[in-house]
């Protein structure tokens, strides 16, 4: 079943010169249960686009220019702020790259995690510790009841990271977005944590959005995947299509660029130039002045995204071609 | 081949509120002129801090480094400052070590104004650094925010490179760049290391990049070496336990690879380096932990030639 529909969905933010779009168009659907990664590099608009959803750009600057967000069968982008308010939680729940300055510094980890449970459940003091206390040995706290009274800085950024997703779940929300979960973290406390995000998500049975702009992370989690570049989806595709047979040529340059420590090769395959900065970006296919399959017509018109395969689209005017 | 850098015994001990924490401590370590070592390990293992030890960026609190047989921590102010001709530094962070107020040209160009160059034979080095570095020879009058972060970098490469040193720290040079624009910056620095003959110490989290760049392959846990080998062998047959953590944790690339489990995590947080524990500072962590391990410090044993372990089970 459809737990989330987003179409046509476009954002803009206010700048010095004029009004720029940081997302465009995007559309993608997520089922109940499913882990949906969405891979892309800075300015690509990917947590743009789970800012919108959330609800959480401040506006002004930012604007939602067009499109809808369907959640359960009823628009987010039409909720007041306070039933948007009772989606975050227990519909919808977030995790940030940054632990630390996600969690507040003066509080405890227990009264934060208790607040979350007091704002949408209520429930005796003494419940709600109980609860915090089940929470932070979910997900994995050592002595949890003894690290109620700590502190954010007394915690490593793995434990942190842990504490947020105890938030994160207090309510059992039906959709877990995580923005770049493992991106501050060391690649050992990574996997810890994609482990004990797969672990929770068979629990919990709650669908799973994934922001990453590691493949590698995709490949570990995701069971379908959407390439962002610039602002648009440039493919989509089931995680294991996505990687055996990449269309976009951003998306084959994204896997080969990458260097794996089975193969040996002199020379990594980069992908000349730079990202365009929202604002300057090219006309036509954004991708078109770096790649290596371009041709003029590449630079005039944006190619549709269209479909190629099951569950497979692709953005790509030269595919082939 | 000679070897460029000796260090022995080299530690790096910072006051903390009364406790002293051991960022670096007795570290030996050789690198041959020509090659490239990478030095890996989790973030607060010391590798930033050997990184800066070694070409004297700070002092050490014991040990000695000889670079091409002269002893580093003996030479005054002046010696020193002519040393480093040879010695330079790349920085993580392409945004933070760029003074923003300088333009390009005067980014460039200001070691060779610290060793006394004159400015004509400064402006000509400066066109043939941004040259090498592939930076177009506009880009001399502007400021570094008018710069991608893959560009800033190459900048600060050309900053480092202009001296013409022999040995030099690359510490995190890709960590902060788009995935897209990394290989570009490995592919510049391997280019480089061909046309100027030079020696890197290559510090990264990034286990495959590391693999890529390196002939050697040093990882450092808590202060410590605990295990050096070719790159190759390092990762077809890692022997300490902690390797083989840090390689198990590498996500894989291609989704029917996915190890998930306990098997592969590696439990727990690394201790503070203000309180290390007893014996090999890995054992909190080790599933092979035997009782040794708790209270003796494995030495560093040579199981296969060039191969170093610092292991009671495995060496």
């Amino acid at each position: 079943m459809t737990l989330l529909s987003v179409a046509n969905l476009t954002t803009t933010f206010q700048t010095g010169s004029g009004e720029a779009a940081a997302i465009e168009d995007i559309s993608f659907d997520l089922q109940e249960g499913e882990i949906l990664g969405i891979v892309g590099e800075s300015g690509s608009g990917k947590s743009v686009t789970a800012l919108t959803i959330m609800g959480l750009l401040p506006t002004p600057p930012a604007r939602v220019a067009g499109g809808s967000v369907s959640f359960l069968g009823q628009d987010l982008l039409r909720l007041s702020d306070a039933a948007m308010r009772r989606v975050r939680g227990p519909g919808i729940a977030m995790v940030f790259q940054e632990p630390m300055t996600s969690l507040n510094p003066v509080f405890t980890i227990g009264a934060q995690v208790m607040e979350t449970i007091r704002a949408h459940e209520g429930l005796s003091h003494r419940a709600r510790f109980a609860r915090a206390v089940e929470l932070l040995e979910k997900v994995g706290i050592p002595s949890p009841a003894a690290r109620m009274t700590d502190y954010p800085h007394q915690l490593s950024g793995g434990q942190r990271q842990r504490v947020m997703l105890a938030i994160a779940l207090s309510c059992r929300p039906k959709l877990l977005i995580a923005d770049e979960p493992t991106t501050a973290l060391d690649v050992t406390i990574q996997a810890q944590i994609l482990d004990l995000i797969m672990d929770l998500r068979d629990e919990f049975g709650m669908a799973i959005m994934i922001i990453t702009h590691n493949m590698g992370v995709i490949a570990e989690t995701a069971d379908r995947v959407l390439v962002m570049y610039a602002g648009r989806v440039i493919e989509a595709a089931p995680v294991a299509t996505l990687f055996d047979q990449p269309l976009h040529p951003y998306t084959s340059g994204l896997l080969s660029c990458v260097p794996t420590l089975e193969q040996r090769k002199a020379r990594l395959a980069a992908i000349p130039g730079t990202l365009p900065e929202p604002g300057r970006r090219p006309p036509g296919c954004r991708f078109a002045p770096r790649c290596p399959r371009a041709i003029p017509a590449c630079a005039e018109t944006s190619p549709p995204l269209a479909s190629h395969g099951p569950g497979h689209t692709a953005a790509c005017a030269r595919i082939g071609a | 081949m000679t070897a460029l850098i000796e260090a022995t015994g080299l530690s790096k001990h910072f006051s903390l509120r009364g406790s002293r924490l051991r960022a670096v401590d007795g570290v030996d370590l050789v690198i041959q002129a020509g090659e490239t070592i990478g030095l890996v390990g989790e973030s607060g293992c010391g590798k930033s801090t050997l990184g800066r030890l070694l070409i004297r960026l700070i002092p050490a609190t014991a040990g000695r480094v000889l670079f091409d047989g002269i002893d580093l921590l003996g030479l005054d102010a002046a010696a020193l400052r002519r040393a480093r001709r040879a010695m330079q530094i790349i920085f993580q962070d392409p945004y933070g070590a760029l003074n923003p107020r300088m333009t390009v040209e005067d980014i460039i160009a200001e070691p060779l104004v610290i060793q006394g160059v004159a400015a004509a034979a400064r402006q000509t080095q400066v066109s043939e650094m941004l040259g090498m570095v592939g930076l177009p020879a506009r880009a001399r009058q502007r400021f570094p925010h008018e710069f991608s972060g893959g560009q800033r970098q190459r900048i600060g490469i050309a900053r480092a490179l202009i001296t013409r040193p022999r040995f030099v720290v690359c510490d995190e040079p890709v960590s902060a760049l788009d995935v897209s624009v990394q290989a570009q910056i490995v592919n510049l620095l391997v280019d480089l290391r061909a046309e100027l003959g030079l020696t890197y110490l290559f510090i990264a989290h990034d286990l495959a990049v590391v693999k890529h760049i390196s002939n050697r392959v040093a990882v450092m846990y808590l202060g410590k070496i605990v295990e050096l080998a070719d790159s190759e062998a390092l990762h077809a047959a890692p022997r300490h336990p902690y390797t083989r953590a840090l390689i198990a944790a590498v996500p894989a690339m291609h989704p029917s690879q996915r190890r998930r489990g306990a098997s592969r995590r590696l439990a727990g947080d690394m201790p503070s380096a203000s309180q290390p524990p007893s014996g090999c500072r890995f054992h909190t962590r080790c599933r092979l932990a035997i009782d040794v391990c708790r209270v003796t410090e494995p030495a560093m044993t040579e199981p296969s030639p060039g191969h170093f372990v610092a292991c009671h089970v495995e060496g």
